[in-house]
């Protein structure tokens, strides 16, 4: 599927679970407009409301945002975070433009927005205001730590959160540093509070009320790893960093290739090749060795038992490396699924794009963001019967439907608009 | 604190789970903690989550698994053995009675119990049939074997885990705990909860197909999407530090703390005593790549004086992004999520009392609080024995082996 060119002025047309839903996206950075994202992704009408004044950073070149060139319509992370979307320019600090989220609010389902607690609240816009328009509102507000509480205020991006949760101490390699890690994080994030968004708005079909959702980002994050808390919880003891290994079984690790594909060819997009391998039982040892030509160690003592296999883990990764040294990550990959061994290259990037299974399921969607050269983005994780979820536009210019949003659903007339305009509230 | 006179958001829905490990019976759990009457079909010897490891007491049960307890709270147990012709009459009589179907069954083991989502589609036009395999539904992949390291690195999400962060060096990495099985479980349960709003409209059930290995990749999309497009990796920030941000080794742990804004960086430096290096003879902060070296040297020795919790609050009193790697026990003892109520303490007959996650959003109508723990095996199999397979008592049932 190609979709070109500019969002046609009518809503767009989609197909999702969530059609005929509409949301204000107050977000900005990674986190929020994800999850907003995901909405539209199902299918809702998510207008994001933005402005100038404030820009979201991820339309911005930065440090850590990568070395793009270009203005705020042709950044990568941003048009990646934003697809469906349409686009409001609005200066929330002028009367004129509070006044159009009122607006809106009477007519949307739904409002999102991760700033710190309180922001909207300060600007007139929070909760009780909007509610004031629609009663039946459902609200998710989505900040580092949550709306409640002596850290309430604290600011965090990605990794922060994975520090706070516990994560960034479980991962990486036992004798290393602990890791964070970025965008995933954040978008971790963004699905828990799409999830809370898609609860209430469940809830409000059956009964008919609106509320308010408190989301924490570092929550999110714990709650991905709730048993490691249950964990110290009923035994006293924090878990460990165990990289690609695993408390009982091995062979469980990664092991280097010769190659991606062919034996003696390219390695992978990222520079190098290598596979996962993890036997959980006896029958998948054997088929490892039977695979790998390695009978002798299937012979040998130490390696007799599952028990004994992990307890001379770091013995087995020379033999192993011998053999995959000589592959390609992807034959060795096949011959050891065909022997009922679970086993994956280790995939990157284009890597991912290229390979069969993905193109098999259509795992890719050509789009032409606006004033930029078109890309393939991973169409939306969910295949359903019935309401597909789908990409049917690129992530918005910004501002790119403000005059959409005003005139044609709102009804302002010209002369509204002129005097917004005037008055700087469409910045 | 009786769930009975409080709304759930899921009042009266009700949710078959034939399910194991982590993935799926994590969206199970989250619709049986959102108030969804969840009844999990285990097979003959129950889930294999039962048998993973760490256990309550450190002795291995099929009741103290802390990774089963965790990942089925506010479920019922039924064991029925899903290959016996009887057994697929009780499912399919279960299945007439639910909204909600989750499984992580591949396409042939459906098929093998009478259950592909085709059929039951057919059957049950009101019925959400709520798939999560390793690799889809259909495709060449559907039946590979795979474990979560595999899929890991299938997804690109273990090459994200290193790249962003980067170790020196070394290999793609899975990030800790279970996330990426969690990632794919919580990719289920959204699609879930937009079929129900779809159902609410349509009145219309239908097929809903989540791979583990995309929901996976979904979480790594921006980067793995920018290294297919834009080509090569995105910037790996060396060792986690950066002259913007990354790790603080300080006198008793790490904190990270993230500066890409100006006034972010500016917090850190009023942190550290606005330090001369920072600025030019105006007093502007000088441009963080000119003075790269001097910065990181001179963090690390204002962060190698301190303590963690002392670098993470006077980050946060100057707004610079911060958080000090905390280890799982210390987030449970935080006076924040004390005060949130984000953990749930919820008795269990067979381990005692436990501190339970709740889920990471509190809802204003529908508060999060007040689940059950995890089923006993079995605890729930006389009963639905007795309800769906008329005239066989339960014990006529266990004999011909349908029910254990």
């Amino acid at each position: 599927m190609t979709t070109n060119g500019h969002i046609p002025l009518q809503p767009i047309a989609h197909p999702g679970p969530l059609a005929g839903r509409r949301i204000i996206d107050f977000t900005w950075a990674w986190a929020g407009p994800y999850g907003a994202m995901l909405l539209a992704l199902l299918g809702a009408e998510v207008i994001k409301v933005e402005s100038r004044t404030r820009i979201d950073h991820s339309r911005q070149r930065s440090l850590a945002m990568g070395a793009f060139r270009g203005g705020v319509n042709q950044a990568p992370m941003f048009n990646e975070l934003n697809l469906n979307k349409l686009s409001i320019q609005l200066n929330l600090k002028q009367e004129g433009a509070k006044q159009v989220v009122r607006d809106l609010a009477a007519t949307a389902d739904g409002a999102i927005d991760n700033f710190r607690p309180g922001t909207l609240d300060k600007l007139g816009l929070g909760y009780a205001a909007l509610r004031e328009q629609r009663e039946a509102i459902v609200m998710v507000s989505a900040s580092a730590l949550g709306a409640s509480g002596p850290e309430r205020n604290y600011t965090g991006y990605a990794p922060t959160f994975a520090a706070l949760a516990g994560l960034a101490y479980l991962s990486g390699a036992p004798d290393e540093p602990p890791l964070t890690m970025g965008g995933s994080i954040d978008l971790r994030a963004g699905t828990a509070a799409a999830f809370a968004m898609l609860a209430g708005l469940h809830y409000r079909d059956r009964t008919g009320r609106g509320q308010f959702i408190d989301a924490s980002s570092r929550e999110a994050i714990a709650m991905h790893m709730g048993e490691e808390f249950l964990r110290v919880s009923l035994r006293g003891d924090d878990g460990e960093r165990l990289g690609n290994g695993h408390r009982a079984w091995a062979p469980h690790d990664v092991y280097r290739c010769a190659s991606m594909h062919e034996p003696n060819g390219a390695a992978a997009s990222n520079g190098e090749a290598w596979i996962a391998i993890a036997c959980r039982n006896d029958a998948e040892w054997d088929g490892l060795c039977e695979t790998a030509g390695l009978d002798h160690l299937r012979a040998d003592r130490r390696f007799r038992t599952g028990l004994r296999r992990w307890k001379h883990r770091e013995e087995l990764r020379a033999p192993i490396e011998a053999w995959t040294g000589e592959q390609s990550a992807q034959a060795a990959s096949e011959a050891l699924r065909a022997a009922g061994v679970p086993a994956s290259p280790s995939m990157w990037g284009a890597d991912i794009h290229a390979s069969a299974q993905f193109q098999a399921r259509s795992g890719g969607v050509a789009i032409r963001p606006p004033e930029t050269r078109q890309r393939t983005v991973l169409a939306p994780p969910w295949k359903f019967s019935e309401t597909p979820a789908a990409i049917v536009a690129p992530s918005p210019k910004l501002g790119e439907d403000t005059h959409f949003v005003l005139g044609r659903m709102l009804g302002y007339d010209q002369e509204r608009i002129d005097a917004l305009h005037a008055e700087g509230a469409l910045e | 604190m009786t769930a009975a006179v409080r709304p759930t958001l899921l009042d009266g829905l009700r949710v078959v789970e034939l399910a194991t490990e982590v993935a799926a019976p994590f969206a199970g759990k989250l619709l049986a903690d959102a108030g969804a009457e969840t009844l999990k079909i285990e097979p003959p010897g129950g889930d294999s989550a039962r048998r993973m490891a760490p256990f309550a007491g450190g002795r291995p049960h099929h009741e103290s698994s802390t990774v089963f307890l965790h990942y089925n709270t506010s479920k019922r147990s039924a064991v029925l053995d899903l290959l016996t012709t009887a057994g697929k009459r009780v499912l399919r009589s279960l299945l007439g009675e639910a909204d909600v179907l989750v499984t992580d069954w591949t396409p042939s083991c459906l098929a093998e119990a009478g259950a592909d989502p085709e059929t039951l589609r057919r059957e049950h036009p009101r019925l959400i049939i709520a798939a999560l395999t390793p690799w889809g539904l259909d495709g060449p992949a559907a039946e590979w074997p795979s474990s979560a390291l595999t899929r890991a690195h299938a997804s690109g999400a273990a090459a994200g885990v290193r790249r962003n962060l980067g170790a020196d060096g070394g290999s793609p990495i899975m990030a800790g705990a279970r996330v990426h099985e969690a990632d794919a479980g919580l990719a289920l349960a959204l699609a879930i909860w937009a079929a129900l709003i779809a159902r609410d409209t349509t009145g219309e059930g239908q097929i809903v197909d989540v791979a583990a290995v995309e929901a996976m990749m979904t979480i790594d999309r921006v980067d793995i999407s920018i290294a297919a497009n834009d080509g090569g990796p995105p910037p790996i920030m060396r060792s986690g530090r950066t002259s913007f941000g990354g790790r603080m080794d300080c006198a008793d742990g790490h904190v990270i703390t993230v500066t890409p804004q100006p006034h972010q960086w500016g917090g850190l430096l009023r942190a550290m005593g606005d330090p001369e290096w920072g600025f030019d003879a105006d007093g502007k902060l000088r441009d963080r790549l000119e003075i790269s070296d001097t910065a990181q040297a001179a963090i690390d020795e204002w962060a190698g004086a301190r303590t963690r919790d002392e670098v993470y609050r006077l980050l946060q009193t100057e707004s610079a992004p911060a958080g000090p790697v905390l280890r799982p026990s210390e987030v449970m003892a935080s006076e924040q999520e004390q005060l949130r109520g984000f953990f749930e303490m919820i008795e269990h007959p067979d381990v005692g009392a436990a501190s339970y996650t709740q889920f990471a959003a509190d809802w204003s109508e529908t508060p999060r609080a007040s689940r059950t723990h995890a089923p006993r095996l079995s605890e729930a199999t006389s009963e639905i024995a007795a309800a769906h397979l008329r005239p066989w008592t339960p014990a006529q049932a266990r004999r011909a082996g349908v029910i254990a």
